[in-house]
């Protein structure tokens, strides 16, 4: 079982990074699921995942749509899908994740295995996307405007290899 | 030549048909019916995509028969039918895409798909007439923020600027579930905002004057911005000032928006600018845009309430501007696009 990992980000700028300098650890067929408050930092971590993915377009929020498909590459080229859900209303409505896949029409897509699901709110839901899960916290330190607390700890996936190390590399190390 | 075309809409919650008529540079809205799903929707606080799809089936068939009687016509005396295909939720656009087919299949008059967010903005030639060569445009809702630049309407657009994040819309809907208010929250928001000071809490203004960002907007700092003054005040223990967190939220959110459309008519030397969607119906936002384009010289479209929303009139406009400039209708076998993009190449 892979360990959990703590980082320290200061600024959406910082936040960004940090989904970037995951991307390369992650592959089709992973579920991220992110938890935290509103404004805590979720989309802007979606969208560095995007940028360190090479989305084709930019990771905007999902909300609206419930989910949004975005064409990315993952590590050695491999091409295939971020999908970005928003999975607060199926929360609150005790829904079925794979109804609402084929109620939007990439339920084709995820069971072919070629896409990375990163769901927010997704905890209670989700879960039965996959078994390979990593959870994402975001927590806002009341004091620090700007400073977030984000926790990974990986369900049934594989060691996250050396992102722990790159992520102290560059915002220091986590605090335990 | 007087043109008569039937427009459906079904992109989320609202299932609509209207029939609108056009003679030169004249349109008139014949009738404009529409059925929405968001009583549903309400409790779950946001869009189902599976109960709006069956609530669009059965909507449907009812909808186009009472758009037709209102407008005392029979599909026989149309001259097209206009069906939105995106953007929006897939299997909602799919059930009004097919219904428009089959019409137009049996009743052998053309078929046009088009882009619900540049209908949005056709909405606007109901009451003011067709959209002027070398506007701008500002379509802004719960899905989407976008500044556009308008050469020839509705053939020659290009995307000035859009939301980074989240849209206008779905901010104050997020800020709405934080404060308790019911969903959609731009309503009691926009009541709300009226009674509060909105110079009370500062709200920061996403990407206002950056230069490399003119046009493009950004709502997520003023989401987390306003849920960490809610926070704290809750853990202080104070009471939440709600009407002057909804005014200072309105006054930060209409004024970056009306900013930035009325700098793109100047930037773009445009004398008009048009606005639709269903934010647009948030009064803070109308009475900025009023004042802010009167002190530039620069006349307003901005359409009355019901044709802000969604709407099946918006639709019928946009099929009658392609029926008009000869645009090739769209082929059975056209698919929908759930995540349509909105630049010219969209027709």
């Amino acid at each position: 079982m892979a360990e959990e990992v703590k980082v320290k980000t200061c600024g959406v700028r910082e936040t960004k990074k940090l989904g970037a300098i995951l991307a390369p650890f992650l592959s089709p067929g992973d579920l991220l699921i992110l938890r935290g408050p509103l404004g805590a930092g979720k989309t802007t971590f979606t969208q560095g995942l995007g940028e360190g993915l090479e989305a084709e377009r930019p990771i905007i929020s999902p909300t609206f749509t419930l989910a949004r498909e975005v064409k990315v590459k993952f590590k050695g080229g491999r091409e295939g899908l971020l999908i970005h859900v928003d999975a607060w209303r199926l929360k609150a409505q005790g829904g079925d994740i794979f109804e609402e896949f084929e109620a939007l029409g990439i339920e084709d897509d995820f069971e072919g295995n070629s896409a990375l699901v990163v769901a927010e709110w997704g905890d209670g839901v989700a879960e039965a996307l996959s078994d390979r899960i990593l959870y994402v916290d975001f927590a806002r330190d009341p004091e620090k405007e700007s400073e977030r607390l984000i926790s990974f700890t990986p369900k049934g996936f594989r060691a996250l290899g050396d992102f722990k190390k790159k992520a102290e590399e560059v915002f220091g190390n986590s605090v335990d | 030549m007087v043109l008569k075309v039937l427009g459906i809409e079904s992109s989320c919650d609202e299932t609509a048909a209207a029939v609108s008529r056009g003679e030169g540079g004249k349109r008139e809205i014949l009738s404009n019916a529409v059925a929405s799903s968001m009583d549903f929707h309400a409790r779950f606080g946001g869009v189902i995509p599976e109960i709006a799809s069956r609530a669009h089936l059965e909507a449907f068939a009812p909808l186009v028969e009472k758009a037709l009687s209102s407008a005392l016509l029979s599909l026989s005396d149309l001259d097209a039918i206009a069906v939105s295909s995106g953007p929006g939720l897939a299997g909602c656009l799919a059930v009004g895409t097919s219904g428009a087919k089959g019409l137009a299949l049996g009743s052998k008059k053309p078929l046009f798909e088009v882009n619900h967010v540049v209908a949005h903005l056709a909405a606007s030639e109901g009451e003011f007439g067709p959209i002027p060569d070398g506007s701008v445009g500002l379509v802004v809702s719960g899905g989407h923020t976008t500044l556009f630049e308008i050469e020839k309407f509705p053939g020659r657009l290009r995307v000035a600027g859009s939301t980074l994040d989240d849209a206008a819309g779905e901010c104050f809907d997020k800020i709405g579930r934080l404060l308790g208010l019911p969903y959609p929250a731009g309503a009691a928001i926009d009541a709300l905002a009226k009674k509060g000071d909105p110079f009370a809490i500062k709200v920061p203004q996403g990407l206002r004057g950056q230069k490399d960002r003119l046009f493009d907007f950004s709502f997520s700092g003023v989401k987390t911005s306003v849920a960490r003054t809610v926070e704290k005040m809750r853990e202080e223990g104070r009471p939440i000032p709600v009407e002057d967190i909804c005014a200072s939220l309105a006054e930060s959110v209409s004024e970056v928006l009306s900013r930035k459309a009325v700098a793109a008519c100047l930037a773009f030397g445009s004398g008009v600018l048009v606005v639709g969607g269903g934010f647009s119906a948030n009064s803070q936002l109308r009475e900025k845009l009023k004042a802010k384009t009167e002190e530039a010289g620069i006349e307003l479209r901005i359409p009355s309430l019901s044709l802000c929303t969604d709407n099946g009139a918006m639709v019928s406009l946009l099929g009658l501007d392609l029926l008009r400039s000869g645009a090739s209708p769209s082929p059975m076998d056209a698919s929908i696009d759930s995540s349509m993009p909105l630049d010219l190449s969209s027709f």
